[in-house]
């Protein structure tokens, strides 16, 4: 079941967002402050996640909230934060969308723009868990080839030709070859675009030395 | 020509005019006593003079003798109304000599007719007569002599014993008039008494032969008598044209000032009021004023407090001081401050509530005026304290707009259920009508501080209360700006007389002050973060309230400015919040003050009120 955190200073607030998520099938989970909602997250994320924060608060507010949320993940797709306030403060919400807000809600809300603005930060948090976990792939594959074989794919995904890269690498044109059909093979990918997303996805850059086309 | 029945009948003739001249006609106190008794004095001595008239022309022993009986129950008069004067006039005497003195006398003249007959004769056997005043007149001829004259001697020396002891009394302690009085009539009647005791003594005895002469010395001292009353009564008349001009003096004051003077008699209920005094209070020149006519003058909703306080001040504690409008018969209304003092009879009762009102309707309509601009302006700024706190007040009140409508449509949800949960539906309705209270209460506060209806302004207050009252339409501020606020509530306050929503003005005022003062101060984190404190607390018959912030603190050329209107240290600050709290503060008989402090940082503002 995908979780919503919800964290508002007013527990009556809290409380009818809780019914409101729960009706819709969520997992509701309520924080009167971000002390505590910081205190109880977990580091990572196994089904999607949305948290819904009131921007003014007292001790920690939300945009501070966020910044520290983003900090926590080490590596992990961020968990989308939805901001909602009682007066729409222009910079604050500036700086809330710019640190990677959803969206931002007006109090009061409709229960609709608010299932909404969580369906839209749960689809996000899917997308990014769903890709976090493509990339965490890729650099296992990664793992495993010599220090060659990656020297070879550095090269091939800058799209030079067998024979560039063996006179780069000082070896025969054969030998990059069984190189390269062994990396196309341990990484899982029959063409070298379909590598090159892949190098990307994992943040795999060319070793060459200005032999970029273009 | 007869000369002595014209003697004597001028001499009564001018001693019945003193006597009437001194009749103490309705009047009471011991002038009027010692007024009477000179009056009994002139009396006896006229009769006196009747019953030597008798002697003198006496045909026969019998008659002289008779004559002699009557004259000692007429002297026993005299005696009373002689020692009577001086007891009452001088009030010096000794209480034992005067009883002492007029028991002799009146044992004497029991005496006079009890043992042979008179006083002075067992039996008066012969007459002879002799040339008096060209006439011939009655002289004492042969006696037999009653031992019982003694009696009557030695209570002539009491009575002079008396009237001497008095007089030095008088003398020792008197002022000069009161000295020269003891002289004049003390020394006279000892003298009288001397002259004629010892001439009767004289005459009974034989060693002189002379017609009975006895009121006429009598009459030297009653003419004494008379001209030191007169004396009086010429020093009262200077006393009455000398009264009479002040009283026009008075009048001419009065009206030129246009002064009511009045005098309330509490006996009769009778107020005596001035010329300028009826027309100050519209009443009609011969009206008898009594309260009630009084209390029908004073507008309608000043004659319970214009009563109380006129009845207070009947207990006599405190003099009269009251201030009331009263309706004029055309209308018109006229602002009177009156002022009295009670006056009390001799048992101390309150006799008389003597005063003075005058009109001050001017200096009461510019205090008005004065105060309906000060509330006027304390409304605007509270107009503008709440424009500040727009914004968080607006979040306020959204909070619980959100719950509700967010309980609100998952309720609606719920009803579209097979079974709906009603018990969830319940806690949700509860919550509903929770929160619609909490908005109403958010919009009570806000409504209390724009509204320009008249304020009440004693309200028994604890100030804890509206220190919260001012918290809560502060709480989305504070939230807002993430600022660190302690309110630190004192213990047993007790409660204060002035008015609720200014004293929140005041305290908004204050705590917004801080707030933007410590906004110039950088966070460190939580609990180190400049803070605005609120204390409050009972001292020394005060309540007090405490606004201390972290912030700068004032420059020290503002110090002196701060109440000042339009001193301002903030951007875009009219600087008028301090002046205004300020005075609010002192209508309510409070001070509002600051507090320059040793401390490096920080503003403190002490607010005071009376308990």
């Amino acid at each position: 079941m995908e979780t919503v955190y919800i964290i508002d200073d007013d527990p009556s607030v809290l409380r009818s967002l809780g019914r409101v998520v729960s009706r819709a099938g969520y997992r509701g989970e309520l924080f009167a402050s971000g002390e505590e909602f910081l205190a109880a997250v977990p580091r990572s994320f196994a089904t999607a996640a949305c948290v819904v924060v009131d921007l003014q608060m007292p001790g920690l507010d939300g945009l501070e909230l966020q910044r520290r949320l983003n900090r926590l993940d080490d590596g992990g797709p961020g968990c989308p934060v939805v901001f909602v306030s009682g007066n729409g403060d222009i910079p604050a919400t500036v700086r809330a969308m710019r640190q990677g807000a959803v969206t931002f809600l007006q109090k009061p809300f409709d229960e609709d723009e608010l299932l909404g603005a969580i369906g839209e930060g749960l689809a996000k948090h899917r997308r990014l868990l769903a890709e976090s976990s493509k990339t965490a792939e890729v650099k296992s594959r990664i793992a495993t080839l010599s220090r060659r074989e990656r020297e070879v794919m550095g090269w091939v995904i800058t799209g030079a030709l067998n024979k560039q890269i063996a006179a780069e690498l000082g070896i025969v044109e054969q030998t990059v070859k069984v190189h390269r059909s062994r990396v196309m093979e341990k990484m899982g990918v029959t063409s070298v675009a379909e590598l090159v997303r892949q190098c990307d996805l994992a943040g795999f850059f060319s070793g060459g030395r200005g032999l970029l086309p273009g | 020509m007869s000369w002595i029945p014209v003697i004597w009948s001028a001499a009564s003739g001018m001693c019945l005019m003193l006597a009437l001249m001194h009749f103490p006609a309705g009047q009471s106190g011991p002038r009027s006593r010692a007024n009477l008794c000179f009056v009994l004095m002139v009396l006896s001595v006229i009769s006196l003079g009747g019953a030597e008239m008798m002697a003198l022309y006496a045909e026969t022993p019998e008659t002289y003798s008779a004559a002699v009986r009557w004259a000692h129950l007429i002297y026993g008069f005299w005696v009373a109304g002689g020692l009577g004067f001086v007891h009452f006039s001088f009030g010096t005497g000794t209480n034992g000599l005067l009883f002492v003195a007029l028991g002799l006398r009146f044992l004497a003249v029991v005496l006079n007719f009890t043992t042979g007959e008179s006083l002075h004769f067992v039996e008066l056997t012969g007459i002879e007569r002799v040339i008096f005043f060209g006439e011939e007149v009655a002289i004492l001829g042969e006696w037999v002599a009653n031992p019982w004259v003694r009696i009557g001697q030695l209570g002539a020396l009491v009575q002079i014993a008396y009237v001497i002891d008095a007089s030095l009394r008088l003398w020792r302690n008197g002022s000069r008039e009161q000295r020269r009085h003891a002289l004049l009539i003390g020394g006279n009647i000892v003298l009288f008494i001397l002259v004629v005791t010892v001439k009767s003594a004289l005459n009974s005895a034989g060693i002189v032969r002379a017609p009975l002469l006895v009121s006429f010395p009598f009459l030297m001292l009653v003419l004494v008598i008379g001209y030191d009353l007169s004396r009086e009564v010429r020093r009262a008349a200077r006393i009455t044209t000398e009264l009479e001009k002040s009283e026009r003096r008075l009048a001419l004051a009065a009206s030129s000032a246009r002064l009511a003077l009045w005098e309330w008699h509490l006996e009769s209920d009778r107020i005596w009021v001035s010329k300028s005094g009826k027309s100050l209070y519209g009443l009609p020149e011969e009206e008898e004023v009594r309260f009630e006519s009084f209390l029908a003058t004073v507008h309608e909703e000043d004659r319970a407090t214009a009563e109380k306080e006129a009845r207070v001040s009947l207990e006599g504690k405190a003099p009269l001081a009251s201030e009331y409008r009263i309706v004029l018969p055309d209308g018109g209304v006229r602002w009177i401050a009156a002022m009295g003092r009670l006056e009390r009879g001799l048992h101390g009762e309150g006799t008389l509530l003597r005063g003075v009102s005058i009109d001050v309707t001017s200096r009461k309509i510019a205090e008005l005026e004065n105060a309906r601009q000060n509330r006027e302006l304390s409304h605007l700024s509270r107009v503008g304290l709440l424009g500040e706190l727009a914004g968080s007040l607006a979040h306020e009140l959204n909070q619980p707009l959100t719950a509700i409508l967010g309980n609100a449509q998952v309720g609606r949800r719920y009803l579209t259920d097979d079974s709906p949960d009603l018990q969830e539906l319940g806690e949700i309705l509860d919550d509903v009508i929770a929160d619609t209270k909490r908005a109403d209460s958010i919009m009570q506060g806000m409504r209390s501080m724009v509204k320009k209806d008249f304020l009440p302004e004693n309200e028994s207050l604890d100030l804890n209360t509206v220190a919260d009252e001012a918290m809560s339409l502060l709480k989305g501020e504070i939230a807002a700006r993430g600022a660190r606020v302690e309110w630190l509530p004192g213990s047993g306050l007790p409660l204060v007389k002035a008015g609720r929503v200014e004293l929140q003005q005041v305290f908004i005022n204050l705590i917004l002050n801080g707030l933007d003062a410590i906004r110039e101060v950088p966070k460190k984190g939580r609990d180190a973060d400049p803070a605005v404190c609120i204390e409050t607390k009972y001292e020394n018959g005060e309540v007090i309230v405490i606004v201390r912030d972290d912030g700068p603190g004032i420059p020290a050329a503002m110090e002196n400015r701060l109440f000042e209107p339009f001193a301002t240290t903030k951007e875009g600050g009219l600087g008028l919040g301090l002046s205004i709290s300020r005075a609010i503060v002192r209508r309510f008989g409070g001070e509002l003050e600051y507090v320059p402090e040793d401390a490096p940082a920080g503003a403190t503002f002490r607010l005071s009120l009376r308990v």
